[in-house]
């Protein structure tokens, strides 16, 4: 877990994450076990704070819990459950909220990414610090099946030796990194297009069409 | 006669420095107001199939008016029942299960194509054939695109009532990258039908926020002809903002999302799904980076000329003055 996602997860925890920021995070809990329990952690120690009753609950019912604030209504209609959001927040915040929850399901909203292509620009070496074990890696596109291929750079910059390791990504990690990287915001146009009027029913279609798992 | 060269050539040269804009035949042009106004006026149901390359869906549509509000409903028929209405300004949404994700998409203001800025955008409109879809009497309007940086598209519109009934979009080397299509149209107030045997659905309602423009600024130093911004919409949160940009020329449509991280810039990406492009780029700056990511339903080389042309410079120096 990096420094970055832990801060973010603290954020989600106290509420003060952007809507990215809580999409980002929570498609990472899913994907790593070790994020959920640190966020099970916090949650604990939040809600034990507020001296709130966690037991029984799970990982999806906490954060939509923490995330939502919702009140439920009942359904006109037999078999369905009916949850009702008044209108009365503005965006940043409600929406936020909103965004947060379609976070996990987003990681894995953009069903067909087709023709993935991931490329590791220039500027990528001068932001790794003068402390870290340098870990460059070009990715290409995944043409075989199992692997990308790979390139380390290794560091020596403290005049110590630094032994670089060696990642291998398998298509499914380079699919992941870039669901993780470009869902949210796919999401997002889609968003942005019906509001501005699109041009068609197209951008719902499109919607719906996403919500497919990653195969 | 030198004379008549030299008026020749500044002809030749007033006709070639003119920007490409729309060819309209103006039947075909009237033809698409008309449909947008019909979409949004009209009740009607029926069922669509919309498929791109992997994804073919099935739906159920339903658009009508209540108490003077416009409902409209779209519900996947195959696969997981998921569904999609609005009422008014609430969104619903339901999906089966009991620890459902909202996903709260705003759903499109249906067939809304911003005419004039279509028509000064390089298309060239005509009318098709006549056709058959939906078991109904459809015409052809071909909006093709004068340029490689915007895709064509071919709308199938009712003759008896301007709905639409068929879309395509087409790449510029003629390639079908989406399309959707009416296989069943009832016309007047019908609701859709839900199969008893089905699972139970959660539904979420959401409200549509309106949208406040605050945005001054365009970072795009290039733009295909006709692309113009067309919403602004900032968003922030524990001091942090995301500002999200919308251009279109009428028809296609991307966004350019901006914002500051405190993580450390990642590789360029780029994702491609049937027409819908989406490139991610990532700038170092002071204690983070500033992420520019690109998503729209433009070809990829445009997309990628667009985002390499923005002003990264002045974007962080604006960015981190309002940070």
């Amino acid at each position: 877990m990096t420094e970055a996602l832990r801060n973010s997860l603290s954020a989600l925890v106290d509420q003060e994450a952007t809507e990215f920021e809580v999409r980002k995070t929570l498609d990472a809990v899913k994907g790593q076990p070790e994020l959920k329990s640190y966020w099970c952690g916090c949650q604990a120690i939040s809600g034990t704070l507020n001296g709130d009753d966690l037991l029984g609950m799970t990982l999806v019912n906490r954060v939509n819990s923490e995330l939502d604030e919702v009140s439920s209504a009942g359904a006109s209609t037999p078999k369905v459950n009916v949850k009702f959001l008044p209108a009365r927040e503005v965006l940043p915040s409600r929406f936020g909220a909103l965004i947060g929850q379609l976070a996990i399901a987003a990681s894995v909203a953009f069903a067909v990414v087709v023709g993935v292509k991931v490329i590791a620009p220039i500027e990528m070496q001068s932001v790794v610090s003068s402390n870290e074990s340098l870990e460059f890696i070009k990715f290409q596109l995944p043409g075989s099946k199992e692997k990308v291929s790979s390139q380390i750079v290794s560091g020596d910059f403290d005049g110590g030796s630094t032994r670089p390791m060696a990642r291998i990504l398998t298509e499914q990690d380079v699919k992941r990194m870039v669901s993780e990287r470009l869902s949210s915001y796919l999401v997002r146009h889609a968003e942005n297009t019906a509001v501005v009027g699109g041009t068609s029913v197209l951008p719902l279609a499109r919607i719906m069409g996403h919500d497919e798992p990653i195969q | 006669m030198p004379l008549r060269y030299f008026c020749g050539f500044i002809g030749l040269w007033i006709i070639l420095s003119t920007p490409a804009l729309a060819i309209s035949s103006e039947p075909a042009v009237s033809r698409l107001q008309a449909m947008a106004s019909a979409v949004k006026s009209l009740a009607y149901s029926g069922k669509l199939v919309y498929q791109r390359e992997g994804v073919l869906s099935n739906l159920a549509f339903q658009h009508d008016f209540k108490n003077g509000e416009e409902r409209a409903r779209l519900r996947r028929l195959s696969g997981q029942p998921l569904e999609r209405a609005r009422v008014g300004d609430s969104l619903f949404e339901a999906m089966p299960g009991p620890d459902v994700l909202r996903q709260g998409y705003p759903l499109p203001g249906l067939i809304h194509p911003g005419l004039t800025q279509m028509r000064e955008s390089p298309y060239r409109f005509s009318l098709g054939a006549k056709e058959r879809v939906a078991d109904r009497s459809a015409q052809v309007v071909n909006v093709e695109a004068l340029d490689d940086h915007r895709y064509s598209y071919k709308f199938w519109v009712d003759y008896e009532t301007d709905l639409l009934l068929k879309s395509q979009t087409v790449s510029i080397e003629g390639k079908i990258l989406e399309q959707f299509e009416f296989s069943e149209l009832v016309l007047g107030s019908k609701s859709i039908q839900v199969a008893l045997d089905q699972v139970s659905l959660q539904v979420n309602v959401h409200p549509i926020t309106a949208q406040e423009t605050v945005l001054q600024f365009s970072p795009a130093s290039w733009l295909p002809t006709g692309y113009q911004l067309v919403s602004a919409l900032p968003s922030k949160a524990a001091g942090q903002k995301i500002y999200s940009l919308v251009y279109s020329d009428g028809l296609g449509s991307f966004s350019i999302f901006l914002e500051l991280t405190s993580s450390r810039a990642e590789p360029e990406m780029l994702a491609i799904s049937g027409p819908t492009i989406a490139l991610g780029k990532d700038y170092s700056f002071s204690g983070g980076a500033l992420r520019v990511t690109l998503v729209g339903e433009i070809p990829q080389t445009t997309g990628k000329t667009i985002i390499d042309a923005l002003d990264v410079n002045g974007l962080k120096g604006l960015l981190g003055r309002a940070r």
